[in-house]
């Protein structure tokens, strides 16, 4: 009797591809299954993920508008121009910018876990257009961290990376942004369905499906998106007090509060770390008064005492979000421009006895320049400037970024 | 019940690609101008993306399974939620917590006692769940 032979190896070899497939095909399928089953579960449909996406939206579209005014405030190009009234809106505005950045934290935390199932999808890429609305969500998403994590590390003074804050922050913003709407673009029609489908009695406002058990304690959508919300509302409470003076009890997390720091007012720079604490205690000391004048003056500091003094309560209102009142008394600067022979509202140049660093000058517009409340003050809350605080002289101006209240004026250039 | 996604593509999709990627290219073009290195700039990018993706993300499933697997039906929900919440204040005050950024010439910046409120808050979250789960634990199951 004839034996059987053995298997050809490319018989053998066809058998192992084709089992190999099989198992490839039924873990997919199992996967598939798996994924589908958590998409059902209430944290990962579309009217939670919709939700999540519209105030994610909102927080960040306020975010990156009052990032950008701060932006044109601090570089100004030709076109704009920036009131000195109302005197508080900047502390407002960068209030509103650091909040809102802060409260999108477990916002976004909530919408990647809400979405996280469709990474898994399949195909991944349906067509040319799927494609390219799936690469626009790299920008996305790792705008978006980087844009929180680099923000809250800003507001702490925590710099872990090689290059300068301000500008990296400032593009990665517009990345974000951009890709935010490729996004609302590619989504508008899912959310405005998502968003208009009533919760039916089948569907439930707890989204349980129908006919099962409902067991207390499984997490619903409404108390996943509490949840979220609550975080958010945790978030932006234990911060916020270093902006809102009555909240700054419970400002548990704040990296400043708004009454702590010499003379009970916060400090960004520090007399040691501007490197000018000899100079701005020599003897010496004279603010110039130059440029653009009739008469090119110079004073001491017991000369600007004599001058007519004046008093303004204004903030500092800092980048970083925080933001401290105090009463401020000087002299006028529109009073030593006209000493001078200049024009009230001329555009003048602010010195600093600080020689390095992006802020030892600023630039005072005219309507800055003229407002009654632009002071160049010699006291704070009725004592003398601080060194910290920019002792001899220190520019206070109504509506402005607390980067741009020179500190330690040594010049006035006139424009 | 999922709801589908809208047929058809939408009317903003092409429009929205344009604007969405000339905001993109302009924020790069800023990365060049201003003077910041590109690579280095992505490479942070890249590391946020694959923090949250490869870290975060599967750390909080893995716990969703293993909460799924040991915890009782009404202990569940406070519990992730605890977590959850904890896990994402742990890390958004981390740098003014462990004040990373502390001057020695400005005692203004990153209080001391950052660390106090955080425990604070915790223990008020921690509470809460605690005071939910026994209320969910009394409420029976029902049908829907």
């Amino acid at each position: 009797m004839k034996q059987p032979t053995a298997p050809r190896v490319s018989t053998r070899v066809t058998v192992a591809v084709t089992r190999v497939r099989q198992r490839g095909a039924y873990a997919i399928a199992r996967l598939e299954t798996r994924r589908d089953a958590v998409l059902a579960g209430p944290a990962h449909q579309p009217r939670t993920a919709a939700i999540l996406g519209v105030a994610l939206g909102v927080c960040f579209s306020i975010c990156f508008a009052t990032g950008l005014l701060s932006h044109l405030i601090q570089h100004p190009p030709t076109w704009f121009s920036y009131p000195a009234r109302p005197a508080g809106l900047y502390r407002v505005t960068q209030g509103l910018h650091v909040a809102t950045g802060m409260a999108a934290i477990p916002l976004l935390l909530g919408k990647l876990w809400s979405v996280l199932p469709h990474l898994f999808q399949t195909p991944p890429v349906r067509n040319v257009a799927h494609l390219l609305e799936r690469v626009s969500l790299i920008p996305l998403v790792a705008g978006s961290i980087f844009l929180l994590f680099s923000g809250t590390n800003n507001v702490a003074k925590w710099y872990p990376y090689k290059f300068d804050f301000v500008p990296a922050h400032y593009s990665v913003a517009w990345i974000t942004m951009g890709a935010m709407v490729v996004h609302l673009g590619a989504k508008a029609s899912t959310t405005r369905l998502a968003l208009s489908r009533a919760p039916t009695t089948g569907d439930q406002a707890d989204n349980q499906p129908t006919g099962s058990l409902h067991t207390p304690g499984r997490l619903s959508r409404r108390g996943f998106l509490t949840a979220v919300a609550g975080g958010a509302g945790i978030v932006t409470i234990a911060t916020v007090g270093e902006t809102i003076g009555p909240l700054k009890d419970v400002a548990l997390l704040a990296a400043r509060r708004p009454d702590r720091g010499v003379d009970h007012v916060p400090v960004n720079r520090s007399a040691r770390g501007a490197h000018v604490t000899d100079a701005a205690q020599a003897l010496d000391y004279r603010l110039v008064i130059d440029g653009q004048v009739h008469r090119p003056l110079s004073f001491t500091l017991q000369q600007l005492n004599q001058l007519p003094q004046h008093e303004a309560t204004l903030p500092i209102a800092c980048v970083e979000g925080w933001s401290a009142s105090a009463r401020w008394r000087g002299v006028r600067v529109r009073d030593l421009l006209t000493k001078a022979g200049a024009a009230e509202n001329a555009t003048i140049t602010v010195h600093s006895l600080q020689t390095q660093g992006l802020y030892a000058f600023s630039e005072l517009d005219a309507d800055h320049t003229a407002d009654p409340d632009t002071l160049l003050a010699i006291q704070m809350n009725g004592k003398t400037l601080a060194l910290d605080h920019g002792y001899p002289l220190r520019l206070i101006a109504p509506n402005r970024p607390g980067v741009m209240q020179t500190k330690w004026v040594n010049r006035l250039e006139v424009k | 019940m999922n709801t589908p996604e809208a047929p058809g593509r939408s009317r903003w999709f092409w429009p929205g690609l344009v604007i969405g990627w000339t905001g993109i290219w302009f924020g790069w073009h800023n990365v060049i101008r201003s003077g910041v290195d590109p690579t280095t700039l992505a490479k942070w990018l890249v590391g946020s993306l694959l923090a949250h993706d490869a870290l975060w993300a599967p750390v909080a499933a893995l716990l969703g399974v293993i909460t799924a697997r040991w915890l009782a039906p009404w202990l569940r929900g406070p519990f992730r939620v605890a977590l959850g919440l904890s896990a994402m204040l742990i890390l958004a005050s981390r740098p003014v917590v462990a004040r990373y950024g502390a001057l020695a010439d400005n005692p203004s910046v990153d209080p001391t006692n950052a660390g106090d409120g955080l425990l604070i808050i915790l223990a008020l979250v921690w509470s809460t769940a605690t005071a939910s789960a026994l209320v969910l634990r009394r409420r029976p199951a029902y049908p829907t």
